[in-house]
């Protein structure tokens, strides 16, 4: 999000819903927890408008919201169920939908921080300091965690048959 | 180190590969809502509109049942008739509308906390088969001197006239009440602004032009098997399945409230229909309508929705929910979401409304007598604070230092320099199994609450772990004990405490979190 000026939170969700949703979806959160963990943050970060306005990174603010709104929400335990539209092919040459339903797979094979770092890094685009603020942890435990969890998925066996 | 930072190959395929995980989920944005510019010919749209409007939250609904496809096409003669409801109507329209059904009529005074002459039920209550010619008697809100509603510091009259002329306008027999020049609309998460300066016609365009966006984005209709009641006030849980929803927050905000209910069910109050929240002297400053529709299709895509409010919801077929905000001279305040009335105080005045007129089949409703409790109101302390935690204020009203704890346990002690930096409040310590940080403002800031200056209630952090009291005592004089609305599963619970000077500014915080 541009934020030459305050941002609105109009623009703000307009511009960030989906990707927040998406994320909360591969953090772990089955679809309609997913959009009860977005519609939570959106609240949150709407009630606390100004503050995401004056921070330096309004997206590693919300984000970090939605990180800690995450935590909250664990108490509904996740199966591990991937649900998806469509099913992924599977006597083709690897698709980018099969792809991502095994990147998917290998994320709900990791621990939750490791989970977390990489959708936040690689997908979110935070950097390791933004990350570190949004997970609240120390910079230096971000890149340890990014290295392991880089690691994780590349040790993965359904995203290393695509490669 | 530096065997830390991934390689920037390893990064790219990392994005790539997350970028592809997030492509195989569809988001499905309900996509932006975009206002009509300008209302040409509004008449129409305005009249769908309420119709609309109308068949959703209240009266319509006995007249749906007329139009509808049902026994009367093909049963000779009817015997019996549904009683409609008349809620919100003056008692000579109440009258005309029961007596148009083919029954009798009488009246009689109803206590309860709303501007005088209102129908705010009947007996027997809506939704009831009754036999013509039977008699029904209507409620018709009165106040005498003994009825202590608690809102005279609160919200005026007048306010509660307004409430009454947004559902009169909700519902097609009233005027639009005033609007900002621009109103903000948020639909099923859709949000989007009315601007007057747009239109520039004036009030009753800006009206036509949020009923626009309700007619054309919402499949509201009403259903033969709900019933539609109306009140104001009480409780936010209880009127909102225990839920409490995402709506911005007025600090002197009052809210006026529809209620769906199901006429085939016994008598709980359920789901909200449409909840208006007004400050003095206040315009509208936004609505939000929170749709489903008959297929829950709509429904179960409305980030909006919770889980236990969308189960609700369908669970009595579906209307929507709409609320609209006021703002304090002409900039909306988003502060709180219920009024800042001790619950305790609050609580006796809808409970007589809810027990004597909301409850279909609920016969023990001729008694009106409002319970009085007597209530210490605490120190101003933790409302400051809580202004603070939402960004309402920027100066943290603390006094010079102010002392942290963590399930009574001391952290450490900020200055108020330091306290206006909202990561200076975090605290970390193996408390109620929580992950770090844990921050008293961040609690205030994301949840309702009443306050108390009583013990704090429900399952809290065991303190085994920690200092059974408070370690070291803190400063100031224990001025409240902050805690959400009704019963909390204990991962949800929480309390703040609060000690503060005689002036107010506080002097230590103790925050108290539910243990799983």
């Amino acid at each position: 999000v541009d934020v030459g000026g305050p941002i609105s939170f109009h623009d703000f969700v307009a511009a960030r819903r989906a990707s927040l949703f998406r994320a909360a979806v591969l953090l772990g959160f089955p679809l309609q927890d997913a959009e009860d963990l977005v519609q939570s943050t959106l609240t949150k970060a709407l009630r606390s408008w100004r503050a995401v306005q004056r921070a330096d990174h309004p997206d590693a603010y919300v984000y970090r919201i939605l990180i800690n709104t995450a935590h909250d929400q664990r108490k509904r335990h996740w199966r591990g169920e991937i649900p998806t539209a469509a099913l992924p092919e599977r006597h083709e040459r690897a698709s980018g939908h099969t792809t991502g339903i095994a990147v998917r797979r290998a994320l709900a094979a990791m621990s939750k921080d490791h989970r977390e770092v990489l959708v936040l890094r690689y997908f979110l685009d935070l950097s390791e300091r933004d990350t570190a603020e949004a997970l609240g942890v120390a910079l230096g435990t971000v890149k340890s965690r990014t290295a392991r969890a880089l690691a994780l998925l590349a040790a993965d066996e359904s995203v290393r048959s695509l490669r | 180190m530096n065997s830390l930072r991934p390689d920037a190959e390893s990064e790219a395929w990392a994005r790539d590969l997350m970028q592809q995980a997030a492509d195989t989920i569809d988001a499905n944005p309900p996509g932006t809502f975009v206002a009509t510019p300008r209302a040409r010919s509004w008449w129409p749209a305005l009249a769908a509109a309420v119709v609309i409007v109308v068949g959703t939250v209240t009266i319509g609904l006995g007249l749906l049942d007329r139009v509808g496809p049902g026994p009367a096409l093909s049963t000779p003669t009817r015997t019996s008739a549904s009683v409609p409801s008349v809620f919100g109507h003056d008692a000579g329209s109440a009258r005309a509308m029961l007596e148009a059904e083919g029954f009798e009529v009488e009246t009689e005074d109803a206590l309860v906390c709303e501007p005088p002459g209102r129908a705010v039920g009947t007996s027997p209550v809506m939704g009831s088969n009754v036999s013509f010619g039977s008699t029904i008697t209507v409620k018709v809100s009165t106040i005498s001197d003994n009825t202590d509603c608690f809102l005279g510091e609160r919200v005026s009259w007048d306010e509660r006239s307004l409430a009454w002329a947004i559902l009169d306008f909700a519902n097609g027999r009233g005027p639009a009440p005033e609007f900002l020049d621009s109103v903000e609309l948020v639909l099923d998460s859709r949000f989007t602004t009315a601007r007057g300066s747009d239109i520039a016609a004036g009030q009753e365009p800006m009206a036509t032009q949020i009923l626009q966006a309700l007619a054309a984005d919402t499949a509201l209709k009403a259903s033969d098997d709900n019933v539609a009641l109306g009140t104001t006030g009480g409780p936010e849980d209880q009127s909102t399945c225990g839920h409490r929803l995402g709506q911005p927050d007025y600090s002197l905000a009052e809210p006026l409230r529809l209620t769906i209910l199901d006429s085939g069910a016994a008598a709980t109050l359920t789901c909200p229909a449409l909840t208006a929240h007004l400050t003095h002297d206040g315009r509208i400053a936004g609505l939000v309508l929170r749709t489903g529709g008959p297929s829950n299709a709509r429904l179960l895509q409305a980030p909006a929705l919770s889980t236990t409010y969308r189960k609700c919801v369908r669970s009595m077929g579906l209307e929507a929910w709409a609320q609209v905000f006021v703002s304090q001279g002409g900039v909306p305040q988003l502060v709180k979401t219920e009024p800042e009335v001790p619950a305790e105080i609050h609580r006796p005045c809808f409970q007589q409304i809810g027990g004597g007129l909301l409850r279909p089949g609920q016969s023990s409703h001729d008694t009106y007598e409002l319970e009085q409790t007597e209530v210490s109101v605490p120190s101003p302390g933790w409302r400051d604070l809580t202004k603070y935690a939402r960004g309402v204020t920027t100066e943290p009203p603390v006094a010079a230092e102010v002392e942290l704890y963590l399930g009574g346990q001391f952290m450490h002690t900020l200055t108020r320099e330091q306290a206006s930096v909202e990561a200076n409040w975090e605290m970390c310590a193996a408390y109620a199994q929580r992950s770090c940080p844990m921050n008293a403002l961040t609690v205030l800031a994301g949840d309702g609450r009443l306050v108390s200056t009583g013990e704090p209630q429900g399952c809290l952090g065991s303190l085994s772990e920690l200092p059974a009291k408070l370690n070291p005592t803190p400063t100031g004089t224990l001025s409240a004990t902050i805690q959400p609305v009704g019963k909390r599963a204990c991962t949800d619970n929480w309390a703040v405490q609060i000690w503060a000077n005689a002036d107010g500014t506080i002097r230590a915080v103790n925050l108290l979190l539910g243990d799983p």
